[in-house]
């Protein structure tokens, strides 16, 4: 295999990963959206500092998450201009 | 004094009193994204907004900048991805979150004295409904004067009313009762669970009073399971019970998160070592720019991974305390 052809093959196997990464994410994304729900409506049968609170560390978990869940295709998108560059 | 009532939309069934009154220029401000202050925590003062958002104020861990144009105070943590975030889009940026909008409405600014604000979708958030985002990022940008002082003047606004709520407070006997009440004493109070204090000329055994249905220790006592059980009904105890199953539900979920960010975490790790090797010593622009994204997603999930095992604590705590 030539140097180049070893290269694409080293970085479409990262992009490939890449895509794992971004769908484990998302279903951690999902679960955290579930579990929001959750604790939202116990709240609403009546809230506590101990619920508040864990909502609150939710609902940024979930905000960290939509700016991974956002960089990943961005960084897949940079790998895949990568591979294409190697053979232009 | 005519106080509005706030619903929010995805719990009809709970209720809470707004501080703020009909018409106060808040309000008109805010327009259907009203703020209502209704209470506070151990971390401070906090607001409801619609979407059941709750954003505390005071808290140490939180980053506290201040944006002097605004008089918002930073609500995002200290080690928060959108500080990492602001600082590689304004150099020297910090961020702070103002107090509209969906996670707290997230507003990015260059610098005390000289803030600037950007559309929060702008930096890859996604934005849930128009009528709850951030009233900033309604605006028109750049902000004009106008704009910048009506911003200013919510501040403006959101001080004096916590500052008048606080008197207000502090002035309520029903707040800071100033007096004991009359022959209070901590086992006499009407509150309190338990038998009555024992009156001083009584004679004790030991294993309890001579009247008190206390079997002995030798004793073999049958019959059916009382209706309470340890001072409270087998009713509440399953209601209980309920919530506490509930929360388990939404702590496993949190824990299946955890364990899928795991994973990608060691994936994103795997990519980052295979373009570290890729790039060498030099290496492309394109190679270098994936390499800071990943970065950036590692240290985003790594976040995450953070904030829900925090929360997975409180939820513990939250189990323990209403199953006793």
């Amino acid at each position: 295999m030539s140097g180049i052809a070893e290269t694409a093959a080293q970085a479409a196997q990262a992009r490939e990963a890449g895509n794992t990464a971004f769908l484990a994410i998302c279903e951690a994304e999902a679960k955290i959206i579930e579990a929001q729900g959750v604790v939202r409506e116990i709240i609403g049968n009546g809230g506590s500092d101990t619920l508040s609170d864990w909502l609150m560390l939710l609902n940024q978990t979930h905000s960290q998450l939509i700016v991974a869940r956002n960089t990943v295709p961005l960084a897949n998108e940079l790998g895949q201009r990568f591979i294409n560059n190697l053979f232009s | 004094m005519q106080h509005h009532v706030y619903q929010p939309a995805r719990n009809p069934g709970w209720k809470g009193k707004c501080t703020y009154q009909e018409g106060d220029e808040i309000c008109r401000l805010l327009g259907s994204a009203q703020i209502h202050r209704i209470g506070r925590s151990r971390q401070g003062p906090h607001v409801f907004i619609p979407g059941d958002l709750y954003l505390p104020d005071g808290n140490p861990d939180l980053c506290g900048f201040r944006a002097a144009e605004f008089g918002f105070h930073c609500r995002a943590p200290r080690d928060a991805e959108i500080h990492r975030l602001a600082r590689k889009e304004f150099g020297q940026g910090q961020a702070i979150t103002c107090p509209f909008g969906p996670h707290g409405g997230t507003v990015y600014v260059r610098g005390e004295g000289s803030s600037t604000l950007i559309e929060q979708h702008d930096m890859g958030f996604n934005v849930l409904h128009p009528e709850m985002m951030c009233p900033a990022s309604l605006m028109h940008w750049p902000l004009g004067d106008a704009e910048k002082g009506a911003l200013a003047q919510q501040a403006k606004d959101l001080v004096q009313q916590f500052n008048r709520d606080l008197r207000i407070e502090a002035e309520d006997p029903a707040f800071f009762p100033k007096k004991p009440l009359p022959e209070s004493q901590p086992l006499k109070h009407k509150g309190r669970m338990g038998r009555e204090p024992e009156p001083a000329s009584e004679d004790w055994a030991l294993g309890g009073r001579e009247d008190e249905d206390v079997p002995r220790a030798d004793e073999v006592v049958t019959g059916v399971v009382p209706d309470h059980v340890q001072g409270q009904s087998v009713g509440r105890s399953g209601m209980i019970s309920e919530s506490a199953n509930t929360a388990q539900g939404a702590m496993r979920r949190s824990e299946d998160a955890i364990e899928a960010l795991r994973n990608a975490v060691s994936d994103l790790g795997g990519v980052t070592n295979t373009v570290v090797e890729l790039l060498g010593d030099g290496g492309s622009a394109s190679l270098r720019s994936w390499l800071e994204n990943l970065r950036m997603a590692q240290d985003g999930v790594n976040d995450a991974i953070r904030q829900a095992a925090q929360g997975n604590e409180h939820a513990g705590q939250y189990i323990r305390n209403i199953s006793g």
